[in-house]
């Protein structure tokens, strides 16, 4: 019974500790540190992409779609033309300098 | 300036305006961060997080409650993130937790070394059992409990937080306390 007692006050000694609790002051650098993470995180993201506007990234956008396509369209008929003319005299069939009886 | 415009101000990512935020709030956030996390340094780095947090989501912010309510609700999800985080590391200890029978009250396996600055020394060592066995608690109870009795928050305000009714705060409160009630009877028995 009596066992009862003392746990049951030292139950109510245990949950009364709340109220004791005192108050815990922020680190005085607290502020100035967070806002030291918030903005230079910020800062530095900003410096490094800035100059990069969103008009600036269509203009470059447009050229290099430009740049591609004209290149493609060279390609394709110089390509083709150089890699036939080649063709062509490595197998004799260049008709410029092939020699036959007719045409002695 | 109106809450409004002040969070219009937040909007803008102005470092004035965050400035005001942290000087309004650290204290507040901290208090309720060392609350949840007895241990200075743990409770100092969560509500960093949450002040990050706050300048990440600011734009989201539709203004449906109030902003202190608004931060009072990062800070209580940051707050049990780690707990639950600390708490499956330290697994062993958990599932001892699950099988019932565990009335010990083990600091090596609570999830931070207890450093409460604001406990008074000579009790303690009662503190620590008090914090021990809230760590027992179903997560909800724990929530309750602790802004209620630690963070001598109001039920109104705990309301807001939780999004609960002031009528589950009160049941949820009281069952947080009859099973603390509970743990702590089996800890002094099977201390005797």
């Amino acid at each position: 019974m009596k066992t009862d007692k003392n746990i049951q006050d030292k139950v109510n000694q245990t949950l009364d500790v709340v109220e004791s609790l005192q108050q815990v002051k922020v680190s005085p650098f607290f502020k100035d540190q967070t806002l030291q993470r918030l903005f230079d995180k910020e800062e530095e993201k900003q410096t490094f992409w800035s100059w990069f506007t969103p008009q600036l990234q269509l203009a470059a956008l447009v050229c290099i779609v430009a740049v591609n396509v004209y290149t493609i369209t060279q390609i394709k008929n110089s390509v083709y033309e150089s890699s036939v003319s080649t063709f062509a005299s490595d197998y004799g069939l260049d008709t410029s300098t092939e020699d036959t009886l007719f045409n002695l | 300036m109106t809450e409004t415009q002040f969070i219009e101000a937040l909007k803008t990512q102005s470092r004035a305006a965050f400035a005001k935020l942290l000087h309004d709030y650290e204290q507040k956030v901290f208090g309720t961060c060392l609350s949840f996390v007895p241990n200075k340094e743990d409770a100092e780095d969560i509500a960093q997080e949450v002040f990050v947090e706050v300048f990440n989501s600011i734009n989201k912010f539709k203004g449906d409650s109030k902003l202190s309510t608004w931060i009072y609700r990062i800070t209580t999800n940051k707050c049990l993130e780690l707990i639950r985080k600390r708490k499956t590391k330290k697994r062993f200890a958990f599932l001892q937790s699950l099988s019932g029978d565990d009335y010990t009250l083990d600091k090596a396996s609570y999830f931070t070394e207890i450093n409460h600055p604001g406990l008074i020394l000579e009790q303690k060592e009662i503190s620590e059992t008090l914090f021990l066995a809230i760590n027992k608690l179903p997560e909800t109870q724990r929530l309750v409990f602790t802004l209620s009795k630690i963070d001598d928050k109001s039920y109104k305000e705990i309301s807001e937080i939780t999004n609960k009714s002031i009528g589950s705060i009160e049941s949820l409160l009281f069952r947080a306390k009859k099973n603390l009630q509970n743990i702590l009877e089996e800890f002094y028995k099977s201390q005797m």
